[in-house]
């Protein structure tokens, strides 16, 4: 092996990157994702030509979307016949596949050319953070997340909540003890959840749905 | 549409069919009486043997005797060649030693020592800390036939070598090459022969590396021995990075400290190679070959201070 040939590895090599994804935008870090993958933070970044880099994205399930995304911002599809296009929303999607919203954010980020399916295949998202040995082999890098991760209050010990620093105190008659949620929250039954309406008849087909059930035609449909 | 109104009809040439007979048939004639043989560059008619020598001295700029170097581009097997003739001819032993001219042989020494002198002092100067072996190796691969029949044809010795070849060999292309910077010598001084060698030999490293030239067969063992003779401690590997392990582009950035102190580092696609890499890289580093060095000056070797030998 000669100087240059090695000089051309490292040079040409694909770096191996790991992303956790816990608590973070999936907006942000499929924009740093994209860049990574496309290989536009080298030098030898060339928009015709292959340089992109390799990540491994983990805890997919974990990320946290910015204000009513998950309730209001919906996947739109449209399957190309007339009245057959249909929205999933997000937190039903992600219920579906914890990995596809990630996957959907960092597609989003990439300009839209023949090529971008080939710098997307290398990009491997897992729900949680268990990752086959011989992807985790691989890695060599990180990428830093742009959100830091909060630290939420029932994830603390009654301990540490006594001991945090008060500049006062408040008078006992203001202080109510909001950590007890039983006072609070109450666990329905199933006879006082709200009952969904299915429709029948006319107006029962799938284009009034935002999921679709494939079955048979005879076969009766039930969704609670 | 004009050609696809022509497409597939017979047009030209062949439209007619004895035509395309006697076409073809030239055309196999011209095959079976196979390639041209090679002819002397001399043997057409507008050939002026004298004229070219005249033109070579002023190619380069040289003053030299014409007859010396008539002297320095003939070769011993043209002086075989007129000795045979003549013997065939019938003329004696004795007659022959009248011949007025020789052959290179002594010449193309006298270039060669120039040449490998200069050589030599030169990638010393340049190259101080490179040890003696690859300096020979080096100044051996600058004088190797192939080289210097690439140089020699390249500049034009083909057609002025005097032999009994069309085409020269290699041996005859650098006889003549040497024989002319031998040439040089004899007629100006040697400090001019030594600038023709800087000019047409040494810059033949342009591109090229001179650690790749000289190819250390155990890198670990001589960083080990060059350290030793410095007083410095023994060579130790360490894995800086690795990347893609299992994938097909693997790599693996090897380091080299001695004493905790970094000599050099290189990638490779395993470990050993990149170890082994990166101890050739160390040593072109305490050889001060590497790629920060400056390339040769070649034209300013002695304005930047190389010493006038003899």
């Amino acid at each position: 092996m000669s100087f240059n040939k090695a000089k051309q590895l490292a040079t040409f090599s694909r770096v191996w990157y790991l992303f956790d994804a816990k608590w973070q935008c999936p907006h942000a870090s499929g924009e740093r994702i994209a860049r990574i993958l496309r290989g536009e933070h080298k030098p030898i970044y060339y928009p015709g030509e292959s340089t992109g880099d390799c990540v491994v994205a983990i805890n997919t399930r974990h990320i946290a979307l910015r204000n009513d995304a998950w309730r209001a911002e919906a996947l739109h599809i449209r399957r190309e016949y007339a009245k057959t296009r249909y929205d999933i929303p997000l937190f039903k999607l992600h219920e579906l596949d914890p990995t596809k919203v990630l996957h959907l954010c960092t597609m989003n980020c990439m300009p839209r050319d023949s090529g971008r399916r080939y710098d997307l295949a290398r990009l491997y998202t897992f729900p949680d953070d268990a990752v086959p040995s011989h992807l985790i082999r691989n890695v060599s890098d990180q990428i830093r997340g742009s959100r830091t991760t909060p630290q939420r209050l029932d994830d603390l010990t009654p301990d540490d909540i006594e001991k945090f620093p008060q500049m006062f105190k408040w008078p006992k008659e203001l202080v109510v003890d909001d950590l007890d949620r039983d006072k609070f929250v109450r666990v329905l039954s199933p006879e006082e959840l709200p009952k969904r309406h299915v429709m029948l008849g006319q107006r029962a087909g799938r284009q009034n749905y935002w999921f679709h059930v494939p079955t048979t035609r005879h076969e009766e449909v039930k969704i609670n | 549409m004009v050609r696809l109104l022509r497409y597939g009809t017979i047009f030209g040439p062949l439209k007619d069919r004895w035509r395309y007979l006697y076409k073809t048939d030239l055309y196999k004639r011209r095959i079976e009486a196979g390639p041209e043989p090679e002819r002397f560059r001399s043997a057409l008619i507008n050939w002026n043997y004298d004229a070219e020598l005249h033109a070579c001295t002023h190619r380069f700029g040289e003053k030299i005797n014409i007859e010396s170097l008539r002297h320095a581009l003939t070769d011993s097997s043209f002086l075989n060649q007129i000795v045979k003739q003549r013997t065939e001819a019938g003329l004696a032993a004795n007659d022959q030693t009248t011949l007025s001219f020789t052959h290179n042989e002594e010449l193309a020494k006298r270039g060669e020592q120039i040449a490998e002198d200069f050589l030599r002092r030169a990638l010393q100067y340049w190259y101080p800390k490179f040890p003696q072996e690859g300096i020979d190796t080096i100044t051996k691969f600058l004088l190797s036939e192939p080289t210097i029949a690439d140089i020699s044809s390249g500049l034009g010795f083909k057609t002025l070598i005097r032999c009994d070849v069309p085409s020269p060999h290699s041996t005859m292309l650098k006889k003549a090459f040497l024989a002319f910077i031998g040439a040089i010598d004899e007629n100006n001084d040697r400090h001019r022969a030594e600038l023709f060698v800087a000019d047409f030999i040494l810059t033949h490293l342009v591109g090229k590396d001179i650690n790749e030239i000289w190819h250390i067969k155990n890198p670990m063992g001589l960083l080990t021995k060059v350290l030793e003779e410095n007083g410095r401690q023994a060579p130790e590997s360490r894995l800086i990075w690795a990347t893609g392990v299992s994938s097909v582009l693997s790599t693996y950035v090897v380091g080299i400290y001695s004493n905790k102190e970094y000599l050099g580092k290189s990638a490779g696609a395993t470990i050993s190679i990149a170890e082994e890499m990166a101890a050739r890289d160390a040593l072109r580093r305490l050889f001060e070959t590497d790629e920060q060095r400056a390339p040769i000056p070649f034209d300013k070797l002695y304005k930047k201070g190389l010493l006038i030998d003899k």
